[in-house]
């Protein structure tokens, strides 16, 4: 077993406040020979919780079970203690995100939102969705069409239309994907607002910086199986022992090379072709501030940082294999 | 009916599929207006019309084609860009999603068939009224029956106007015609049943392809309830994508 394992080990009953609102015990999910989720047992609390892996982990395949769009191939879930599968009625207190751009390209935002809550039978359709869509910030596109929104706009609205009849749990898969920094900022403030009225969160992201300013118990999935749980600071301490790779374009891989192995966070420095450099960090917070800062000071271009998936799952097989 | 239903009517309109569908529900009575006009008095046997144009191009293409085209695309469109999840994570009771997405197709095909139906025998048959009638009765139960099997198809399968391509050109269009215990089994053969069974006479071309009038409708019935039931079953069992 590595440093870290399986869930429980790390200040878990700190973090459970109350009963458990999502309950899964021993799930597990299979397509014909390939197994996507494997004998996972979790259990989510009121509280924002980060279920965290590498892109094929299995968290859209556990996140879809978990709201009742597919079915378990074995064991079983239960959302508020009912069985989410065979009680439609119980999405009146559930709202999930679903990670895909599943829009109504011909309907406007504020049309999509309040067919959402005509669909949860909210009883104030109007003012409901106006509470949701300001809640996301988009009030002065509300009245266009869906279709000429760009990514994060329609991310935003799916939002709203997740949350416009103000479930009591709440799953958003990757519900960062298309935003940027300020957005991120707001999605954030607004998911700790719902968590402090006791509203359970459950979010999924690839990315450890995401779910990190997000939420303080992470789950942890990799190749289908629950590899941790518990406290996201003594998990990211157990990540910062080991060394993991980010990918930094620039326009001058030379000098920015030269800046960095200076560092004391970095390991090593590769070229990876004519604009970008791998680095091996153990302290990506670090990297993350230093980064912008040396281009600046030196004039230097930069592109674009970004975590390698490779990497963030050779972390978490570090993690499991110790 | 509520906001599926009202999506449903919003998904399967576009203007593209309702151009397509208005060309081809035109068809008949363009055919029609052009036999009137290039026949000569003595010239027309009804018998040939009512099998050519009635049974061949109405019942045989336009009613099927049409009910496919808005059918299969009620759930195909949900499943192709993924926003049956939106209607599914509701606590709309699933029977109520299939009835809305039923509803969908039979209204917005109802009046296109049955307007060009009702014009094309009109003109067709020398302003025989109650002929004009039953056709547009018979025609209503297909709608209803084509909406079911078409609308169940499109949840099952992504293939879903290959499929029903398939199953008109093949069972109602072969089996059911040279097989005479099929008809039992053919939407085709309960829509021209219906028709004949209603009609005053005007229609009796069609009368060795048809089947008892009570039986037409039992069958209608069932074939329209029990596709119903099985899109009820899907929705309730299906994997949402």
């Amino acid at each position: 077993m590595g440093p870290l394992s399986k869930a429980g080990d790390v200040k878990e009953d700190d973090l459970k406040t109350g009963s458990a609102t999502i309950a899964v015990a021993e799930v597990s999910k299979w397509y014909g020979n390939v197994v996507a989720v494997n004998d996972v047992s979790l259990d989510v609390y009121p509280g924002i919780t980060g279920l965290l892996g590498p892109n094929g982990a299995g968290k859209t395949t556990l996140l879809y079970m978990i709201a009742g769009l597919s079915a378990c191939s074995r064991g079983s879930i239960s959302v508020l203690d009912q069985p989410v599968r065979s009680s439609p009625t119980l999405y009146r207190r559930v709202g999930f995100m679903p990670e895909h751009e599943s829009i109504y390209p011909f309907l406007t935002g504020r049309q999509f939102v309040e067919t959402s809550a005509k669909l949860h039978e909210v009883a104030d359709v109007s003012s409901a969705a106006d509470k949701s869509i300001s809640m996301v910030g988009l009030q002065d596109v509300q009245n266009r069409s869906m279709g000429g929104y760009s990514r994060g706009m329609r991310q935003r609205m799916r939002l709203a239309a997740s949350l416009v009849h103000d479930p009591d749990v709440i799953i958003l898969d990757e519900p960062l994907n298309g935003t940027d920094p300020r957005q991120r900022i707001e999605f954030q403030d607004s998911m700790e607002r719902l968590a402090s009225e006791g509203k359970t969160i459950l979010v999924s992201s690839h990315i450890l910086e995401e779910v990190e300013t997000l939420a303080g118990r992470i789950l942890l999935m990799l190749s289908g199986k629950l590899a941790a749980s518990g406290d996201f600071r003594a998990i990211r301490a157990k990540l910062d022992e080991h060394a993991y790779q980010v990918r930094v374009v620039v326009d001058r891989p030379n000098e920015m090379a030269s800046a960095i192995i200076g560092m004391n966070t970095v390991d090593s420095v590769a070229f990876s072709d004519d604009r970008s450099l791998i680095i091996h960090s153990r302290d990506v917070a670090s990297l993350q501030t230093s980064i912008p800062k040396l281009a600046r000071e030196r004039g230097i271009r930069l592109t674009r940082v970004e975590p390698l998936d490779e990497s963030l799952e050779s972390l978490f097989e570090y993690m499991v294999e110790g | 009916m509520g906001p599926v239903f009202r999506l449903s009517i919003r998904q399967i309109t576009g203007v593209r599929r309702l151009l397509i569908v208005l060309l081809l529900v035109s068809l008949p009575v363009v055919l029609t207006l052009v036999i009137r006009l290039t026949s000569s008095e003595g010239d027309g046997d009804t018998a040939d019309y009512v099998n050519g144009v009635v049974n061949a191009l109405i019942v045989g293409v336009v009613l099927p084609i049409v009910m496919i085209s808005f059918s299969t695309s009620v759930f195909g469109n949900d499943l192709e860009d993924r926003t049956l999840s939106f209607i599914m994570l509701t606590p709309a009771a699933r029977w109520k999603i299939a009835l809305s997405k039923l509803a969908a197709p039979i209204l917005v095909g109802t009046p296109l068939v049955v307007v060009s139906a009702a014009a094309t025998i009109y003109i067709g048959l020398d302003s025989d009224v109650s002929s004009a009638v039953a056709v547009c009765a018979g025609l209503v139960i297909g709608v209803v029956a084509y909406a079911s099997v078409f609308t169940w198809s499109g949840l099952i399968t992504t293939r879903a106007l290959a499929f029903a391509i398939v199953y008109v050109f093949l069972w109602e269009g072969v089996i059911s015609t040279f097989v005479s215990g099929v008809r039992y089994l053919s939407i085709s053969t309960y829509a021209l049943s219906v028709m004949h069974g209603l009609s005053d006479g005007s229609l009796e071309a069609v009368a060795d392809q048809t089947i008892e009038l009570p039986a037409a409708l039992i069958g209608a019935c069932i074939v329209t309830v029990a596709f119903w039931l099985l899109t009820v079953w899907r929705l309730r069992t299906m994997d949402v994508p």
